[in-house]
């Protein structure tokens, strides 16, 4: 299962759009990561998605793989 | 971790729930610059041991010390007007409207709620080394336009600095109150004035407050503050306008106090019909200086002057508004 992520500031209109590096997520909503947004989060922040965008309060992560790593063990 | 630049950092914001302890930001808030500083006096023994330089050093007390400076967001401003020495009232559905006026609290403290002071933990990245400041206050605004822009400089203190987490930053749309936003009037002193037409001849504004904040340290076998106090509060306006009539030099003269207005909104021609913006005003101002004089022969004959603000029987000495999207609760 691809990330999913959730957006949720109680303290923020719901149609305020929220922008974690390049990925847009507007609150009360939840966007699906492709592999490019992924690439793209892991490339500027760090080793994982959990390990970049881990750390914000309001924002909701679930799903069970990570698309840039299963691509590498597929490799190796 | 190679060079960064000032540009890649970021200043993350929390409401506190108990004073000092350090909680994760919230909100990432845009500012031109930050001066954030562990502020400590080391003790260095001057013992008297046949030498003449000091002898050992030992830790002293220290406390988070340093202006921030932004523009003023709406959107997030409110945070940092919680945190300083305000009566707050919350009003309205969303816009909503935070009024902060003068409170005679003697030192800074938290507590959840829509209408009480509250204790911010600030979150600084720089180059992606974290410093997470806890139990900070504002003690001091100074709002100015610079190049059309509503500014605000924050004089900021706090009790302990650790390292922390690094927080997962996002951003939303700026909201920033430029030249065509601002409004600024005059009128009689009055617990609520009433205002008449826009003043148009006003080259420049500036309104300062000052609660002389203080870090205190007291012995409890710990270096961090252990409260900051407040003292008598200082409010002020600042400004220059073109020398067109006597009227309030002559009120300067008689100490006739006035009422200032200065309104910056978006979304409507005024602060009430805006979407968001910020007001700031002085019911009883006090004509400190009025000087105009013949600077040069090339020169506009200007109006400078500086009005201190005073406590209005049935009223509030000052007031500083925000209307703003965010909800505190």
């Amino acid at each position: 299962l691809a990330y999913k992520l959730k957006m949720n500031d109680p303290t923020a209109p719901d149609d305020t759009e929220f922008d974690f590096g390049g990925l847009l997520i507007k609150n009360k909503s939840t966007v699906t990561l492709t592999e490019e947004d992924e690439q793209r989060i892991i490339a500027r922040h760090g080793e994982s998605v959990k390990n970049a965008l881990g750390n914000s309060p309001f924002l909701e992560i679930t799903g069970t793989t990570e698309i840039t790593k299963k691509a590498e063990g597929g490799e190796g | 971790v190679p060079a960064g630049l000032g540009g890649g950092g970021s200043v993350g914001l929390a409401f506190e729930t108990t004073m000092g302890t350090y909680v994760a930001p919230t909100i990432f808030c845009p500012v031109l610059n930050e001066g954030l500083r562990y502020t400590e006096s080391k003790y260095y023994s001057e013992q008297i041991r046949q030498q003449t330089i000091v002898s050992d050093v030992k830790s002293s007390y220290y406390h988070i010390e340093g202006d921030v400076e932004l523009e003023v967001d709406p959107r997030d401003f409110i945070y940092w007007c919680y945190a300083s020495r305000h009566t707050i009232v919350k009003s309205g559905a969303g816009p909503f409207v935070y009024a902060f006026t003068p409170s005679s609290a003697g030192s800074a403290s938290t507590a959840s709620g829509p209408t009480t002071p509250k204790t911010l933990s600030i979150t600084v990245v720089r180059n992606e080394l974290i410093f997470g400041y806890a139990g900070c206050v504002v003690g001091g605004f100074e709002f100015t336009i610079e190049e059309g822009t509503l500014r605000c400089t924050l004089s900021v203190l706090g009790l302990s600095e650790a390292v922390q987490a690094n927080p997962t930053e996002s951003w939303v749309a700026s909201d920033l109150l430029g030249a065509d936003a601002h409004r600024i009037y005059l009128a009689a002193s009055a617990a609520s004035p009433t205002f008449g037409a826009v003043d148009t001849g006003f080259n420049g504004f500036t309104f300062r407050t000052n609660y002389n904040a203080e870090a205190q340290n007291r012995i409890h076998a710990q270096r961090s503050a252990s409260y900051i106090s407040y003292g008598i509060t200082e409010a002020e306006f600042e400004s220059e306008l073109d020398f067109l009539s006597r009227t309030d030099y002559d009120n300067m003269v008689a100490n006739t106090t006035r009422a200032i207005k200065m309104e910056s909104s978006n979304g409507g021609v005024t602060f009430a019909a805006g979407s968001s913006g910020v007001k700031l005003q002085g019911n009883r101002v006090s004509y400190d200086e009025y000087a105009m004089n013949l600077e040069g022969m090339g020169d506009l004959i200007m109006a400078a002057f500086t009005g201190r603000c005073v406590g209005i029987t049935g009223g509030d000495a000052y007031a500083i508004e925000v209307k703003s999207p965010t909800s505190i609760t």
